[in-house]
């Protein structure tokens, strides 16, 4: 234990934690009561009650309705998360590794575009994948998304790639490697630990995107689930149950990520921030 | 040890560049010049100067959102950051359980705001809604309320309901800080006796300052970015009441297609960000945050 405490503040210690957990447990636990009730038995029992049985059809309904949706997220995500972080290695490498002027001025060049909020480029963007024939395709928001990733990533990647060895490079460059297979061959797959964070990080900000996907499409069907589990709810307004699983389906694969990959998550929070 | 730049870097480093340039930062600049036109959709236009900014500092509707922002940078210095403050010390004080609390008070930040807002829609709801039910499953029914319906108390019931997510954010950033501070002073602090109080107030917290102002900083961009959970709860109602600058933004550009105003507005809000990224870059440029 971290510091000495009495008995008594010990429990008031725990106690503290113990509410602040229900806080935060609260939300989802009753999000999943409701999604599997059905919405008679939260009318009469009311919505906290034991489920007086078990109703699934709440969740084949949100499974037909979103399935689309739900394979158009991984659409989007998964190249996005790769472009971005592959991108953003590049520039994390250039950014911790070579020595050249205006070095400092494209790191905050970067760190201005990591902060400015979105709605500062909406309408651009808006025209722009008009003006190029993307707008409404797979395509805009990939490419958007990479974009808008660049920074975090080679942030993320700078702070963790100034720290590899001298020794290494050096190493590298003396068996005759040249920038690029430097870069691939040796700073990459040392990187693997930052370059996880990233990719954990990247996918579940652009998974949980709804702004873009406002902005850049209009077809049902290409709309990532974030979009659809707002149009579902307004469909479902009386029937909690369906919303409920829709709203639990949209937030698996995130969740999911986050469970397995916790300390990668949290090490990209930070690492992204810090200097 | 730093490399010389030489034309492979360039040439690796000019795709990510490219990328950049037209996404990003085109855009920002191609904004600021719409700012000063009245173009809307359609494209064509002429520049019509500091008209946008001048109608939008004396429309009423403008300073209602501009008001509503202020009350959310509260709520979010109250919650994600308050909050966040306590959970962080909490957990950095004990050993059993650590990573289960850690886990229970960020899991929220992998959720999307789509979804945050659909769960807090059941939560305030009136009639069925899981807040109303528990007070008066407590006796504390005559305390029952239609939350998002009254417009004084909307806003603040929406910023909670963002503030859940985002406290794990600060948590994080928090728990990290302290997790840095050497056990040596520490352990000086109980050598002399020093309660868990004076402790934090005298060895702690001075040296969390790094991490307040960061967490801080970004902290009240994140709250002027504030888009999504207005969009899934209240599309900035009852009224107007729940109309921060970051929906009010959206609106104007997609709904009333004032593509002019909208533009100086997400200038306006960014000029506002650039304060706080000032502070955030004052820290982390030149103090060396650590965590």
């Amino acid at each position: 234990m971290r510091g000495s405490l009495f008995k008594k503040e010990y429990a008031a210690l725990y106690t503290a934690l113990i509410l602040l957990a229900i806080f935060m447990l609260l939300p989802t636990v009753s999000l999943t009561i409701i999604s599997i009730k059905t919405m008679q038995d939260i009318a009469f029992h009311g919505t906290l009650s034991k489920p007086t049985q078990l109703n699934l059809d709440s969740y084949v309904k949100a499974l037909n309705g979103l399935s689309g949706n739900l394979l158009s997220s991984f659409i989007i995500t998964i190249p996005s998360v790769f472009l971005s972080v592959f991108v953003g290695a590049i520039v994390g490498f250039i950014l911790s590794r070579f020595d050249f002027k205006l070095r400092n001025e494209m790191v905050l060049f970067f760190i201005l575009g990591m902060m400015i909020p979105q709605q500062m480029v909406l309408i651009p963007l808006y025209i722009i994948a008009n003006k190029l024939g993307i707008y409404d395709t797979y395509l805009a928001l990939i490419l958007v998304h990479s974009a808008y990733g660049i920074p975090i990533v080679s942030l993320l990647l700078r702070n963790f790639m100034i720290t590899i060895p001298d020794e290494i490079l050096e190493a590298a460059i003396l068996d005759g490697c040249g920038t690029i297979r430097l870069f691939f061959q040796i700073v990459l797959p040392i990187s693997k630990i930052a370059l996880t964070a990233a990719t954990i990080l990247q996918f579940t900000y652009i998974w949980n995107d709804l702004l873009w996907a406002l902005v850049l499409t209009r077809s049902i069907n290409i709309q990532p689930v974030t979009m659809a589990i707002v149009r579902f709810s307004g469909q479902y307004v009386v029937d909690w149950p369906t919303q409920a699983a829709g709203a639990i389906i949209a937030s698996l694969p995130p969740l999911i990520v986050f469970m397995i990959f916790q300390n990668y998550f949290e090490q990209g929070v930070i690492g992204a921030i810090k200097r | 040890m730093r490399l010389k730049i030489d034309l492979n870097a360039l040439m690796l480093l000019a795709i990510p560049l490219t990328i950049y340039l037209i996404f990003v930062i085109f855009p920002i600049l191609w904004n600021i010049v719409i700012s000063f036109t009245n173009m809307t959709v359609g494209g064509s236009y002429t520049f019509t100067g500091l008209e946008n900014y001048i109608r939008l500092l004396n429309s009423t509707r403008f300073l209602n959102a501009l008001k509503n922002t202020l009350m959310w940078f509260i709520i979010y210095l109250v919650f994600p950051i308050g909050l966040g403050l306590l959970m962080a010390i909490l957990v950095n004080s004990i050993n059993r359980g650590a990573n289960f609390f850690k886990l229970v008070y960020f899991y929220p930040l992998s959720l999307s705001f789509a979804v945050i807002g659909i769960i807090w829609s059941f939560i305030y709801e009136p009639t069925y809604g899981v807040l109303n039910e528990i007070l008066r499953k407590i006796g504390l029914g005559f305390l029952a309320y239609p939350w998002l319906i009254d417009p004084n108390i909307a806003l603040i019931a929406v910023g909670i309901a963002a503030s859940w997510r985002e406290l794990g954010f600060d948590f994080v950033v928090f728990f990290a800080g302290l997790r840095a501070i050497p056990q040596e002073y520490l352990d000086a602090a109980k050598v002399d006796g020093a309660s868990t109080f004076v402790k934090y107030r005298y060895i702690i917290l001075p040296l969390l300052k790094p991490a307040f102002i960061t967490a801080f900083a970004i902290t009240m961009i994140r709250a002027l970015k504030v888009f999504d959970i207005i969009y899934v709860m209240t599309r900035g109602g009852p009224g107007f009441t729940t109309e921060v600058l970051g929906y009010y933004a959206f609106v104007l550009a997609f709904e009333a297609f004032d593509y002019g105003g909208g533009a100086a507005l997400s200038v306006i809000l960014t000029l506002i960000s650039l304060l706080f990224i000032a502070l955030y870059l004052k820290i982390a440029l030149k103090e060396e945050v650590r965590y």
